[in-house]
């Protein structure tokens, strides 16, 4: 515990919790070439416990996979040849623009740190490579990708560093993504995808790399259901920009149909571009979000 | 443009920077702060703008900007009420624009505030009335005839000027009686009970006592002013001493209510020959006489150096001309009264000759045929007494005298007997005899005619149809006042040493030199009138509506000067008349036009404006969008 408390890193982590993730591990729909041997089946043949096939012993080869059995038999050289398992990279975007700081009693970035510590968690468990950036206007800090459980208090330490502020850029934030984690993987993106940019273009970028994309959109309550009503003066927590308005029935029945397309049009371009969108709320319980939604989902087993 | 309704407009107008305050005020909204407003922006957006036509909703703002442009419109369309119900449809406006109408009343004239009366009248007439624009001063004149065009009428009573006159109803009186009367079959008048007239004067003189009566009639009196003083007479004489010395008379009213002081200046061609003080106590009037032996002929100029509202009364002109010579014939058998009264005035020469020796002769002014008949007679001024003139239509009647004739009547308004009375005149015996009809009727007696004057273009004749030797006339004072006063219109015919002073509104006639084909009448204001002599003897000038001097350019003859004053014992009592009498009816005069259609749009407009701040306060407050 170099960096933070142990008691600072249970909030992000409730050993309840732990106890539960301890039976998940990440799953994947694709098989990805890792750099390192892990516990993850391979495309490649190589060194591992699962058989694959054989083939003909050529120079050169590692004499310790001869099978002798074989040669016994037919005198003939044979290679064993091992399904190689590879480590699986899994990244976690956290979206720490200030946007993120909003919600009771839960607030949108405490909820996707959370998220992105359970997440974490599973994958390093489970011998995955496990890397996690921030989103702001760029990316700015990252937790650069590592295996083992013993990364896991770094990882938290990492997250604990994070704090909500300036505006997003989804659109820079995933292209830095993308140039610093070259190796394909899971990537979850925890964000709000409030943009005044958007979000496909942002999205877009993850094609480069053919990973596997997770968007877990995080509104507040109050985003999705908003109770104030009478003449206010809304400020953007990012831009500071004021919008004037009587919140009226008909104006609040609108601003929830705005909300529903907005999150329907998400999810709608997220299935059509392969990728899976995901809709939480704050008051939805992290524990909840992990062990029922994102099973369903089949980011988790 | 006018803004009749001045009050209101300043009401309106402060209710202006109301607006500008509220509009100064904010709504106070509760600031929050939100993750993001770009679906908020959307929402917005999406609540204002969707389809270009949308299901009409019920929404108060709507209706109260229809109702907004609905009082507008309807104060656009100047909506009035009848404040009377027997309000006429035909509206006779009766305006005096005699001299006292130009008295000052603040800082306009009574004419001008008659104009503004007489203007709120007409634009409150609705579009079926119809309405008449008559002045009357010395003279009536409808300027604008019935319409219901307000342009037309407006312009017409923009038209209107003063004239420096006296004020004389009686012409308007019938213009009145025809308009607001109609005649049944038995030829009764009967009374139009759609009229509606308005008298706008300062002090009507009692013309129309005699109509019948007028319906609705409004007596608005204009002005309030009475102080003023005046010169309401002016004579001129030479003195009948051996200089030459002239006497200028003026007298000075005072119509004010209390005592006043004052100097009056006498100029000769603007040179000051004379200063008097006079004191006039209220009411009253004084005599100033002016005596100068410097000046032989010019334009006398008698100015009160005084300052009133009514400045037209404090100068008057006159003129100073030498005196000129009357050259008399008399042909008699002699005739001591005759000769006796010719030679009191200084300027007449007598020639006495026989009517045995008479030859027609026209180098004499006068010629007088005393108790002698001639056969033909010249060109000139003729007296015959006791004898005919030889002149078509003067004959002898069926008896040849009558004896003890009766005086029942003389013309009192002819200038041959200003200032005589004929009243104790007795007279022993007249001829009969019948007059042409053009012959004017001086003196009568019940049996004939005692005194006539027959006058063509180049003739002149007066004839005293009785011997005076046979009459107490002689002893009388009116003999000598009647033989100046033919002197006097003589010599004006002759234009021998002539000293006019005319009044304004009187025709004057010209007479033109031998020569003369054109005259040019220049007015004080400097119009010109031009006559030509072509064919006749005498021009006759009726633009005599201003005061002051006329100039008359002859093309041959020396130019002369004509004054013309105002001279007005009614005009310079220029406080307003209270009432006055209409077909025995005492109208009380008004300080205002009594309107007959009120205009309420200002009400219209004033509730388009409240129902416009209330949408306002709505707007604002948007809940129910």
């Amino acid at each position: 515990m170099a960096y933070m408390a142990t008691a600072e890193l249970k909030t992000l982590l409730e050993p309840e919790l732990l106890a539960r993730l301890d039976q998940l591990e990440v799953l994947t729909h694709r098989v990805f070439r890792g750099r390192q041997k892990g516990e993850r089946r391979s495309r490649k043949k190589g060194q591992s416990v699962e058989f694959a096939d054989y083939r003909e012993y050529v120079p050169g080869d590692d004499t310790r996979y001869l099978d002798w059995n074989i040669f016994g038999r037919l005198e003939r050289l044979y290679i064993k040849l091992f399904l190689e398992e590879e480590d699986l990279a899994f990244y976690v975007i956290v979206d720490s623009s200030a946007s993120m700081n909003y919600g009771h009693p839960v607030t949108k970035f405490e909820y996707a740190r959370k998220l992105a510590a359970a997440l974490g968690y599973v994958a390093l468990k489970n011998q995955d490579k496990v890397g996690v950036s921030d989103a702001k206007e760029r990316v700015v800090s990252r937790f650069r990708p590592a295996r083992g459980k013993a990364q896991l208090t770094k990882m938290l330490n990492y997250l604990m560093t994070l704090e909500p502020g300036d505006r997003t850029n989804l659109i820079e934030s995933c292209r830095d993504f993308v140039f610093q984690n070259t190796q394909a993987g899971i990537v979850v993106l925890i964000s709000d995808f409030l943009d005044e940019r958007g979000y496909e273009d942002a999205l877009k970028h993850f094609f480069m790399r053919n990973y596997e994309v997770y968007c877990i959109q995080v509104l507040s309550s109050e985003e999705r259901d908003p109770t104030q009503l009478g003449h206010l003066e809304l400020v953007d927590a990012e831009t500071g920009e004021r919008q004037e308005v009587t919140a009226s029935d008909a104006l609040i029945r609108q601003y929830k149909q705005t909300v529903e397309t907005f999150c329907g049009g998400l999810r709608d371009w997220c299935t059509s571009h392969g990728m899976t969108y995901l809709a939480a709320t704050t008051d939805l319980g992290v524990d909840q979000m992990l062990l029922s939604y994102l099973r369903q989902r089949g980011l988790l087993r | 443009m006018t803004f009749l309704q001045s009050l209101w407009w300043a009401g309106l107008f402060s209710l202006l920077p109301l607006i500008v305050v509220m509009y100064l005020l904010k709504l106070k909204r509760k600031r929050v702060i939100i993750p993001s407003t770009l679906l908020w922006r959307r929402s917005v957006q999406d609540l204002v703008a969707n389809a270009p036509f949308q299901k009409l909703r019920n929404n108060l703002l709507l209706w109260l900007q229809l109702l907004f442009l609905a009082l507008l419109i309807l104060a656009f369309l100047r909506p009035v009420m009848k404040l009377e119900s027997q309000a006429g449809t035909t509206l006779i406006l009766l305006i005096d624009n005699s001299a006292s109408m130009q008295t000052m009343e603040g800082t306009r004239t009574r004419l001008e505030a008659a104009k503004l009366a007489a203007r709120e009248s007409i634009e409150t007439l609705s579009n079926r009335d119809e309405a008449i624009i008559v002045t009357f001063s010395d003279r009536t004149n409808i300027v604008q005839t019935l319409t219901s065009d307000r342009a037309l009428l407006e312009a017409a009573l923009e038209s209107i000027e003063a004239r420096d006159v006296e004020t004389s109803l009686s012409e308007a009186g019938l213009i009145l009686q025809s308009l607001t009367s109609t005649v049944d079959a038995e030829g009764a008048r009967l009374p139009r009970e759609d009229t509606k007239t308005i008298i706008l004067s300062d002090g009507v003189v009692n013309d129309l006592a005699s109509l019948s009566d007028v319906p609705n009639v409004e007596y608005v009196r204009i002005g309030e002013t009475a102080d003023n003083l005046g010169i309401t007479g002016l004579d001129v004489r030479e003195s009948f001493s051996d200089t030459v010395e002239y006497q200028i008379f003026a007298s000075v009213t005072n119509s004010g209510e209390e005592e006043q002081e004052a100097f009056v200046e006498l100029q000769v061609d603007g040179e000051v020959l004379d200063l008097k003080s006079v004191t006039v106590p209220a009411g009253n009037t004084e005599a100033v006489v002016f005596s100068t032996a410097e000046v032989e002929e010019g334009i006398a100029t008698v100015r009160l150096d005084y300052k009133d509202d009514f400045p037209l009364d404090n100068s008057v002109v006159a003129q100073i001309v030498p005196p000129g010579e009357i050259d008399v014939l008399l042909v008699t058998t002699g005739n001591a009264f005759l000769e006796e009264v010719f030679s009191i005035d200084p300027r007449v020469r007598t020639s006495i000759i026989r009517p045995t020796d008479y030859t027609p002769r026209e180098d004499y002014d006068i010629v007088v045929f005393d108790n002698c008949e001639t056969g033909e007679i010249p060109a000139g001024n003729f007296l015959f007494i006791n004898a005919l003139p030889p002149v078509s239509g003067f004959k002898s009647g069926e008896e040849a005298s009558v004896d003890n004739p009766e005086v029942i009547d003389w013309n009192r308004v002819h200038p041959l007997t200003r200032f005589a009375n004929f009243e104790e005149v007795l007279i022993g015996n007249a001829i009969v005899y019948e007059t042409p009809r053009s012959a004017l009727h001086i003196l009568e007696a019940v049996e004939t005619d005692l005194i006539t004057l027959y006058e063509t273009e180049t003739q002149h004749v007066v004839v005293i149809g009785f011997d005076i030797f046979k009459s107490y006339w002689p002893l009388d004072v009116s003999f000598p006042i009647f033989m100046s006063n033919l002197i006097e219109y003589f010599a004006e015919l002759s234009q021998a040493g002539f000293r006019p002073v005319y009044h304004t509104g009187q025709t004057i006639p010209i007479y033109p030199g031998d020569e003369d084909q054109v005259a040019i009448v220049k007015t004080p204001s400097g119009k010109t009138v031009e006559f030509s002599f072509e064919g006749i003897s005498t021009a006759y000038l009726t633009e005599t509506s201003e005061a002051g001097m006329y100039e008359i350019d002859f093309d041959k003859s020396p130019d002369r000067a004509l004054p013309v004053n105002l001279l007005s014992m009614d005009e310079s009592k220029i406080a307003p008349q209270d009432e006055i009498n209409i077909g025995g009816r005492e109208i009380v005069g008004t300080g205002e036009v009594i309107k007959t259609n009120q205009e309420v749009w200002h009400w219209f407009a004033l509730a388009a404006l409240l129902i416009m701040l209330v949408e306002w306060l709505i707007y604002c407050k948007r809940t129910f969008m």
